[in-house]
């Protein structure tokens, strides 16, 4: 009798739902939401600028995305993302507008089964999506090392969760190394460090609670804007009364290069520049500048520029090689690895002749 | 001196036309109508500010105007303002020298307020400010000044001194005045001539002794106006009273004349 | 004491002795100040090293940052602050309203238009200086002939053009923003068009020096003719003053030093709407002393607003939210002293 009645309430279901409500997993996403996930999850649609280069790694390839960020065809043009993965040309890119907001009927165009979406940007971002009937997964936007966490998350509702979880423990595990090798560090063997988030168009460095404070802290640095917020507008004068030791430029700013600073008539008179410690984030298939599966690989390097001596960075160049195959299915050639490292932009400062390939 | 030949003027509807008369040089010329009749706009077309629609306007000399009231976006000093009257002569660059200044110092002089110079103008009275007006078109070496409604807004003390401002200017500078009012008494003061504007093509032009009286007055006005002539200390004094009751009694008894 | 006084709290003659012994001084000061503890001995010492040969007594980084940093900041603000000062006296003697500004005529969106375009084709300094220049003074040819560029335009239909033609400019921005590329140029519009003297160098300062001494020029040229229109346009018509002629000379003037101040450091506002009416506050409307006192007040308050914005905090605060909070509770202040009633 109850085996019947349930019988009846399943069938029921699937008549007024058309999907197998029995094949749904339940996950809690990071702002703590219950969501049911289709056992299958075929169709994945990124409104989070990293969500793309993740669903590539979890997939070795481009397959399941059908719509991502717009800020993505950056990586596109600088990167290596598709030089990799050609199809991700061909992936849409008009579901985000401005501050994430999503454009509902470009999403129900791509007929995704999930949705990956900014949990930390209130609710008017993500309601929308979920009024349409789609399925979204939030992720949380702040720290580095959240990475593992979106990757495990990622996985588990698109089917990968064995692979997201090696990936995650490895981000982990690399962090967790970094942190117990910097440990012991007395304050002043760290060396000074300011990022600089944009030089083109007004100066901004990146201050406490931003990824970048956060991965120089982990790489045994200090970061002198510590006592300003997010990305912080700052004066020249500024930059010399903190007198970094390093200074780190960022790839937000696709023209900035070291000569930049090195031809400043004030910028030029800072320790960092004195002393050619001046470098080019690296950008492979995603910046190197925020959080991806590519992050232990840009942790290692930041320690390695920072810390010479203590953290040689001897065969980075075939540990990065390894890695790309680990992440992508596909090597990273020479060349390639020159383009990530920016090699050329980089070759005149300090310690970067470690870096340099074979043929050079 | 002045000449207006076959003036008119519209808006939707002609509100004056086919106006002519002249002034000679240091005469003094009243113009008189009821409200909405065209007063200010025909001192307007003199003044050469709005063009007529028909005929013309001729004069021997500048003109200076003087509004009735001025609202600056700024306070500013009587001898600010005074200043403004050399405009003309500055040119449209540049700025006043000492011989503007000095005229604008002498204008106030003549009328007697030069204890006004540095004083705000929206902290003088009416009369005052209206004096400083008055010196103000007399710096800009205007030999025919038009006044709107020069004595309006002022209490009898104050009446008293525009109207001898005004008959002064005429006699010792030659000056042609010309001035609105809605009292005809002032007319009687000082005016050799004055206009009455009955209808937009019905107007009253001539000497004003015999131009300003009972029967033309009662006309322009609708209502019963009686001149009366008093004799005081063996002057002969020319006025006229309106007799406001008889709206009164012709509402009472449904009579509609005039 | 009263606001609307012919008179105000200092005769104009002192004002001008004060302000111009005070400017300079400022000046001094804001060259002493900053996040990098420079002594103020070695300030004047690099400041006299230009002028007369001297051994140096202080560090070549000192030198550095006074002669390329602080010094073209710091002037660059004196003159912007002078000109939008001036800009705005001009304006509200025009229209014969205590809260005309540059932006009322447009002329700030337009020149804010040009220079986010010259951002969009990934532009140098150079062409968006220029940009800039041709967006507002062309924003001001656009308002001119909607308002009708025969002689009789009046100040309500060139004030309403303003409108339009700012809205219109604000829709290009809005639109430009949409379309710029979210990673490099989104940002630096953003930043631009908050307003801020950051980026000040020498090549900004001599196009801002320029450009601003020309519109002061001008503007002090027909003081007394703006003067005059401030008694309203009829009455300077009927006082002989060829109106249209001195308009167009002020406005033309006005969108100089607007465009010039937007194309080196972004929309800065409040400044031309404060300063005209503290200078009459404390000196009187005296028309022949009006116009340096404005430009001099005008220098020396966002040379220290930018001061503070500089040096408050490690990082800068932005000058437009600093001069909006210090320039509204002034002008609020200001507008309760204007509406008492006048002549009382």
């Amino acid at each position: 009798m109850r085996a019947a009645s349930s019988v009846l309430a399943c069938a029921a279901l699937l008549l007024t739902q058309g999907a197998g409500f029995a094949d749904n997993r339940t996950l809690t996403d990071q702002n703590g939401r219950n969501l049911s996930v289709p056992e299958k999850v075929d169709r994945i649609a990124s409104l989070v600028i990293p969500g793309a280069s993740m669903v590539l790694t979890l997939d070795r390839g481009s397959d399941r995305l059908v719509g991502i960020h717009p800020t993505v065809r950056d990586d596109i043009k600088h990167g290596l993302l598709a030089d990799l993965f050609p199809a991700i040309r061909d992936v849409p890119a008009n579901m985000a507008g401005d501050g994430f907001a999503p454009n509902t009927e470009a999403l129900l165009n791509a007929r995704p089964d999930l949705v990956l979406q900014w949990g930390d940007k209130g609710e008017n971002i993500i309601r929308p999506i979920e009024t349409m009937g789609l399925t979204v997964l939030t992720l949380k936007y702040g720290q580095t090392d959240y990475v593992a966490t979106w990757l495990r998350l990622i996985g588990q509702a698109s089917g990968r969760a064995e692979r997201a979880e090696a990936l995650a423990s490895w981000i982990e595990r690399e962090r967790d190394a970094l942190r117990a090798q910097f440990a012991a560090l007395p304050e002043n063997e760290r060396p000074r460090v300011l990022y600089l988030y944009r030089y083109h168009g007004g100066l901004q460095v990146a201050g406490a609670g931003t990824n970048m404070d956060f991965d120089i802290q982990l790489a045994g640095g200090v970061n002198v804007a510590a006592k300003t917020r997010g990305n912080a507008a700052v004066s020249r004068e500024q930059i010399i009364a903190w007198n970094p030791d390093v200074i780190l430029l960022s790839n937000f700013d696709a023209q900035l290069t070291p000569d930049d600073l090195r031809k400043d008539p004030i910028l030029s008179a800072t320790r960092a520049v004195r002393d050619n410690r001046l470098y080019k984030l690296p950008r492979g298939v995603f910046l190197w500048d925020p959080p991806s599966q590519e992050t232990p690989l840009a942790w290692r390097w930041l320690a390695g520029m920072l810390h010479p001596r203590l953290y040689p960075l001897n065969g980075f160049r075939a540990q990065l090689r390894d890695t790309y195959t680990e992440l992508y299915g596909q090597p990273a050639s020479e060349a390639d690895i020159d383009r990530i490292l920016h090699v050329a932009l980089n070759a005149s400062s300090s310690g970067y002749a470690a870096l340099q390939g074979a043929a050079q | 001196m002045l000449k207006v030949s076959g003036l008119g003027i519209r808006y939707a509807d002609w509100i004056l036309r086919g106006l002519d008369f002249t002034l000679g040089a240091g005469e003094v010329m009243a113009i008189l109508g009821p409200n909405g009749r065209g007063k200010s706009s025909l001192m307007r077309a003199i003044a050469g500010l709005t063009r007529p629609d028909e005929g013309r306007v001729e004069c021997a000399g500048d003109i200076a105007y003087v509004p009735q009231f001025i609202t600056p976006g700024f306070d500013m000093s009587a001898l600010d303002l005074v200043l403004t009257g050399r405009s003309r002569q500055v040119g449209w660059m540049g700025s006043p020298g000492a011989r503007d200044r000095e005229i604008a110092r002498d204008c106030l002089r003549r009328l007697d307020i030069e204890r006004f110079a540095q004083r705000g103008i929206n902290h003088l009275s009416g009369g005052e400010r209206q004096l400083v007006l008055i010196a103000r078109a007399l710096a800009s070496g205007c030999h025919l000044m038009l006044l709107d409604e020069p004595a309006s807004a002022l209490d009898f003390h104050n009446q008293a001194i525009i109207l001898d401002v005004m008959r002064e200017l005429a006699q010792s500078d030659g000056m042609t005045v010309v001035f609105t009012t809605h009292a005809p008494q002032h007319a009687l003061e000082i005016a050799n001539r004055t206009l009455l504007l009955h209808d937009a093509r019905d107007f009253a032009y001539g000497p004003t002794p015999e131009t300003v009286t009972s029967a033309q007055l009662s006309r322009l006005y609708h209502l019963p106006i009686r001149r009366l002539s008093l004799d005081e200390d063996g002057h002969r004094i020319e006025t006229a009273i309106p007799l406001y009751h008889a709206i009164a009694r012709r509402a009472a008894t449904g009579d509609t004349r005039a | 004491m009263s606001l609307s006084g012919g008179r105000g709290l200092l005769a104009p003659r002192h004002g001008l002795w004060l302000l111009g012994l005070g400017l300079p001084l400022g000046l001094l000061l804001a060259l002493g100040v900053g996040r990098f503890e420079i002594p103020l001995r070695n300030t004047l010492g690099i400041l006299l090293s230009q002028l007369i040969p001297l051994e140096p007594w202080w560090s070549d980084i000192e030198e550095r940052l006074v002669t390329w940093g602080r010094l073209p900041r710091v002037l660059l603000a004196a003159l912007i602050g002078a000109g939008l000062a001036v800009a705005g006296a001009a304006l509200q003697g025009l229209f014969r309203n205590p809260l005309a500004d540059p932006q009322l005529i447009g002329v700030s969106a337009g020149a804010a238009c040009g220079g986010v375009l010259a951002i969009l084709l990934d532009g140098s300094g150079t062409l968006l200086v220029v940009l800039a220049l041709i967006g507002g003074l062309g924003a001001l040819y656009f308002v001119r002939w909607l308002a009708g560029s025969g002689g009789g335009e009046s100040v309500l239909t060139l004030i309403l053009a303003g409108v339009v033609v700012s809205a219109v400019f604000g829709a290009l921005v809005a639109l430009a923003k949409f379309v710029a590329d979210p990673q490099n140029q989104l940002p630096t519009i953003v930043f631009w068009l908050m307003g801020s003297l950051a980026g000040a160098d020498y090549p900004r300062l001599l196009l801002g020096a320029v450009a601003t001494s020309i519109g002061l020029f001008m503007l002090w040229l027909i003081r007394f003719q703006l003067h005059v229109m401030s008694l309203g346009e009829d009455d300077a018509r009927a006082l002989g003053l060829p109106v249209t002629r001195v308009r167009t000379l002020a406005l033309i003037a006005v969108a100089l030093i607007t465009a010039a101040s937007v194309a080196v450091c972004g929309v800065i506002g409040w400044v031309g709407l404060v300063i005209p009416h503290l200078t009459r506050l404390l000196f009187g409307a005296h028309f022949a002393a009006f116009i340096p006192l404005t430009a001099l007040l005008g220098a020396l308050y966002l040379v220290g607003v930018d001061t503070l914005a500089r040096s408050l905090s490690d990082a800068e605060i932005p000058l437009g939210a600093l001069t909006a909070l210090v320039g509204a509770p002034m002008f609020a202040y200001l507008l309760r002293r204007l509406r008492r009633p006048e002549g009382a």
